[in-house]
């Protein structure tokens, strides 16, 4: 599984702390190359790519022909698969009909839209550069585009929105039918303008209370959804129609092995995990110079891959697998575990089948269950 | 034995002398110069402040235990005196030690800060030293300071202390000034040991410490009789027999002698491995030939303050254990027994002279012996009649009576002596007053210094007092205290409960009027620390089993992550961590996990 990472914003969100910037469009086109540059020189890990997932920051923004390239890139240094899983991530605003077509061209299958609400007000809250209409419209362009596996990502528990007025997105969300659903409260994160803004008094703070409250009708109301055989809750923040969970991010809290391109981008392999180097200038300027564009690494040691096995598969509603485990690191879980396990259940976070999984009531306090395994 | 020691057999070339002070006003530096002038340390082996010599006593500036050292002095007359200076414990809390130090010399050099004045301790000390009929010597330090002024400071001694300061001597321990006037003054004025060495022997022991090779070393002056090697001799307060292996003196390294004779001091060693066989203040006298009435003063140090002490990690019990056994090898003043909490599990309650000496062992058990601690809320020790009459004594919330099952209960008061310059006055007053204070009076020894007497409850000084009587009045105010005596007061338990179940760690002994605020402060304040649960935590103080006061902490409503993908898994494992670390870091009681902090907030009052 590849991830390559798009850096690159029209302007950033409020609430967003992720490795993206605004204000360095000259560095589209070297950063491109760069990423060729990159996955060029790469090892090659796999028998066979399975999945690709192009994130950002806005990917679109160094445009759908340079995507193309990108793209063209991986299937002649790696194994796709024909099946293969390819997704993108889109922001209302930049898309076009005549880039869908073009990333469909080249074997775009997915598109995840970041919608985030469907209120104007709280958009230009979170400083979105879209509205609720234009949300919309993207939506309608990817499908007529042929795209048939569509998310959307919503962030709820924004200050000022009630339980009633997410409930309502919500249903406008599910009526507009896309096949998956990523739900995320709100968090304000060290660094960002949102936070400065609750800092100075200027908004209120995030009301966990408030939140878990819509955390719990989120799931109520996405279970007695029932066209094509309803949503299915598969992971903390994730929803999917039968058939359509994302398989890149399964592969993420199954431990499995990816390959990351881009500025920031982590990969993994057996337990070595390293990532680049977050500033998109330096990362073209290393591979520029010819030198690989890592800037850290960890080895983690089997204690640890069991806890990131355990923890990461929890995520996952059908829970950690148990024997698979056993199986990979010759450790089994249930005993190695048996005290804090045996804790967990009693205070009803916790419950065994074939795997270890979170009951409801775990699912709103999994850090607690989580941390007694790391 | 060492050659080339030479003893002044002489008793009157011999001169035996403490320094007493205020913390601060320079007798460690004082006693360092002395050390250096007269080569009795050579510089290359002088530490600063050769006397203080744990790290706890170089920071705080206070002495924990008495040292002494014989210095060879060659005088402007011409011959050559030894002087043995016994450096005494800095603080209210070893009264008794210092007391016991200064039983063994006949004069003392009273030390004065020449910019700061008289202080609550220099008025302590100096009533000790004239209770023992000791020679005072006046000596006004730090002249070298600009803000000095010697004149206004004479009359301070004079006022205060009723001590003739018409010659004090002048010095700058600092630079050297004045050092050879305070010999000469010492030699001058303080008189030479009287005693018979016909007579049986009569030591006095006032110190001791430990030497794992060595057992028990004894600080030793003789007043009667002569000691040396093979001697057999006796305790008289305890009644221990021993043979002397060895004596010796301090020069400033232990030398061994062939004999101690009337009016020395030195050290004596006599093959006893534990400290509490050899109590200061013991009369050390010959086993055939014993002395027929020991020396005055002997007491046996009772605790006056007490805590529990628990480790933070369960598992360091047994750590804390060896600890404590090996802290008292040096300091028999402290005492320890287990005792069980429901909250902090397995720990000790221990007795200590003071809160000093609280605070100095809680210090030296985390530093040097590497123990994480968790203590309880200071408490005194309070005696109960119960309605048979009979009297009990209780220093343990957890052994409070039940309700009708006394008569009488009498804690322990102080007398306290607070100096200040005349601004605090009123903030100090304010402070004695809300903790059940009745003023003795005010006496202004100065322009700028008052004396405030106040009684007072111990146990009102043992929570939280030296603070606020230091924040209040910017530092300036110092505090020096006589116990005196049992009186009767109204006092009840004062319970918390968490979740439902007492705990016994925020557990107190209260006065009846105070209790209903104390328990409103305290569930307030756990209210705050205490952090969010997956239920709700009910805090509430009772007294007697009724409620007084209720707090609720809210119930968390989730925890949990909402992204984690391949770019975050090790950072998001690392918030992991730390919550499980934090979680460690807490105690858990039943199902309620309680921080530290919440520990603490019994050890403060409310402003």
């Amino acid at each position: 599984m590849i991830y390559i990472h798009i850096p690159f914003c029209e302007s950033k969100c409020l609430y967003c702390d992720f490795n993206s910037y605004d204000g360095i469009d000259y560095l589209k086109a070297s950063y491109a190359d760069a990423l060729q540059d990159d996955i060029v020189k790469s090892e090659n890990i796999f028998n066979i790519v399975e999945t690709i997932y192009i994130g950002g920051g806005t990917p679109l923004l160094i445009g759908a022909e340079k995507i193309q390239l990108v793209l063209k890139t991986v299937k002649k240094t790696f194994d796709v698969a024909k099946e293969a899983e390819i997704s993108i991530e889109a922001n209302p605003e930049s898309i076009n009909p005549g880039d869908l077509l073009k990333l469909r061209e080249s074997g775009v299958n997915r598109i995840s839209l970041g919608f985030q609400s469907l209120s104007d007000r709280n958009l230009s809250l979170l400083g979105r550069i879209h509205d609720a209409n234009k949300a919309v419209q993207s939506y309608l362009l990817a499908r007529e585009a042929g795209y048939e596996n569509i998310n959307i990502d919503m962030i709820y528990g924004i200050p000022g929105q009630s339980l009633k007025d997410w409930e309502e997105e919500l249903e406008q969300v599910i009526d507009i039918g896309p096949e998956h659903l990523s739900l995320y409260p709100l968090s304000i994160e060290e660094g960002t303008p949102l936070k400065k803004m609750v800092d100075d008094g200027r908004i209120n703070d995030i009301d966990e209370d408030n939140q878990a409250e819509m955390m719990e009708a989120t799931a109520s109301k996405l279970l007695k959804y029932r066209p094509r055989g309803g949503y299915r809750h598969y992971e903390i923040s994730n929803y999917a129609i039968d058939g359509y969970d994302c398989s890149h991010n399964l592969n993420y809290w199954s431990c499995s092995d990816y390959l990351g391109f881009g500025a920031g981008a982590h990969s993994h392999r057996q337990g070595r995990r390293w990532w680049n180097v977050d500033d998109p200038v330096d990362y073209v300027e290393w591979l520029g110079l010819g030198s690989k564009p890592v800037a850290g690494e960890e080895r983690l040691t089997i204690e640890s891959r069991v806890a990131e096995s355990i923890f990461l598969g929890l995520r996952m509603m059908r829970g950690a697998d148990i024997d698979r485990i056993e199986e990979r690191f010759e450790v089994n879980i249930l005993k190695m575990y048996e005290s804090e396990i045996k804790s967990l259940i009693d205070d009803g976070l916790i419950e065994i089948g074939n795997n270890l999984k979170l009951t409801k009531k775990g699912e709103i306090f999994a850090n607690q269950a989580m941390s007694a395994f790391v | 034995m060492r050659e080339g020691i030479k003893l002044v057999e002489e008793r009157d070339q011999i001169r035996n002398f403490s320094i007493i002070a205020h913390i601060d006003h320079g007798k460690s530096t004082l006693a360092d110069r002395m050390l250096e002038v007269t080569d009795t340390v050579s510089k290359r082996d002088m530490k600063e402040q050769m006397l203080d010599q744990m790290d706890l006593e170089r920071e705080r500036g206070i002495t924990i235990k008495a040292q002494a050292v014989k210095i060879d002095y060659k005088s402007r007359d011409g011959r050559v005196y030894s002087l043995n200076l016994i450096d005494t414990p800095g603080h209210v809390d070893f009264t008794y030690e210092v007391s016991r130090s200064l039983a063994a010399c006949e004069g003392a050099v009273l030390i004065v800060d020449a910019s700061q004045g008289v202080e609550a301790q220099t008025v302590a000390n100096t009533y000790l030293a004239l209770e023992n009929n000791l020679e005072i010597i006046p000596v006004i330090n730090k002249i070298d300071l600009p803000s000095a002024d010697p004149e206004r400071v004479e009359h301070e001694i004079e006022e205060s202390l009723g001590v003739p300061a018409d010659e004090p001597v002048l010095v700058s321990a600092k630079t050297g000034e004045g050092i050879e006037d305070v010999f000469e003054a010492i030699v001058n004025r303080i008189p030479p040991p009287k005693g018979d060495e016909s007579r049986p022997l009569k030591a006095l022991i006032f110190d001791s410490k430990y030497d794992p090779y060595r057992g028990v070393i004894a600080f030793i002056r003789v007043f009667d009789g002569e000691l040396h090697k093979g001697k057999d001799v006796v305790s008289m307060a305890t009644g221990i027999k021993s043979e002397v292996e060895e004596v010796g003196i301090f020069s400033p390294e232990m030398t061994p002698v062939s004999k101690l004779g009337c009016g020395q001091v030195g050290y004596l060693i006599t093959g006893i491995k534990d400290v509490n066989d050899v109590k200061v203040g013991d009369t050390i006298t010959d086993k055939k030939n014993r002395a027929e009435k020991a020396l005055a003063g002997y007491k046996d140090a009772k605790p006056m303050v007490f805590c529990g002490l628990y480790p933070l990690d369960g598992g360091k019990y047994s750590d804390l254990r060896d600890s404590l056994e090996k802290l008292n090898l040096n300091d028999p003043s402290l005492s320890f027994e287990p005792e069980t909490s429901n909250a902090l599990g397995f720990g000790f309650r221990c007795g200590f002279l003071g809160l000093l000496h609280l605070e100095i062992v809680k210090e030296r058990l985390q530093r040097e012996y590497n123990v994480e601690l968790l203590a309880t809320a200071p408490s005194v020790a309070y005696k109960v009649t119960s309605n048979d009459g009979s009297i009990k004594t209780i220093n343990n919330p957890s052994e409070f009576p039940e309700p009708n099952s006394y008569s009488v209960i009498e804690e322990p008061f102080i007398k306290a002596k607070i100096l200040s310059p005349p601004d605090y006055v009123g903030a100090i007053m304010d402070l004695c007053q809300s903790r059940r204070g009745v003023l003795g009076g005010v006496q202004y020894l100065s322009e700028s210094r008052v004396q405030i007497s106040y009684e007072l409850p111990l146990s009102e000084i043992v929570l939280d007092f030296y603070d606020q009587l230091k924040s209040r009045t910017k530092g300036y105010a110092s505090l020096d205290y006589d116990h005196s005596g049992y009186q009767k007061t109204q006092l009840v338990k004062l319970e918390i409960l968490l979740a439902g179940e007492s705990m016994d760690a925020f557990s107190s002994i209260t006065p009846r009027e105070k209790a209903y605020e104390r328990g409103k402060y305290l569930t307030e304040k756990l209210r705050e620390i205490i952090p969010r649960q997956m239920f709700e935590v009910v805090i509430q103080a009772a007294i007697g089993g009724r409620i007084i006061a209720r707090e609720t902490v809210k119930a968390k409503r989730k925890d949990v992550t909402s992204k984690c993908y391949g770019g975050d898994i090790s950072r998001k494992r690392k918030l992991l961590e730390r919550q499980k670390e934090g979680k460690k870091r807490m105690k858990q009681v039943g199902k309620v996990t309680i921080p530290q902090e919440a520990f603490l907030t019994v050890l403060k009052v409310e402003d």
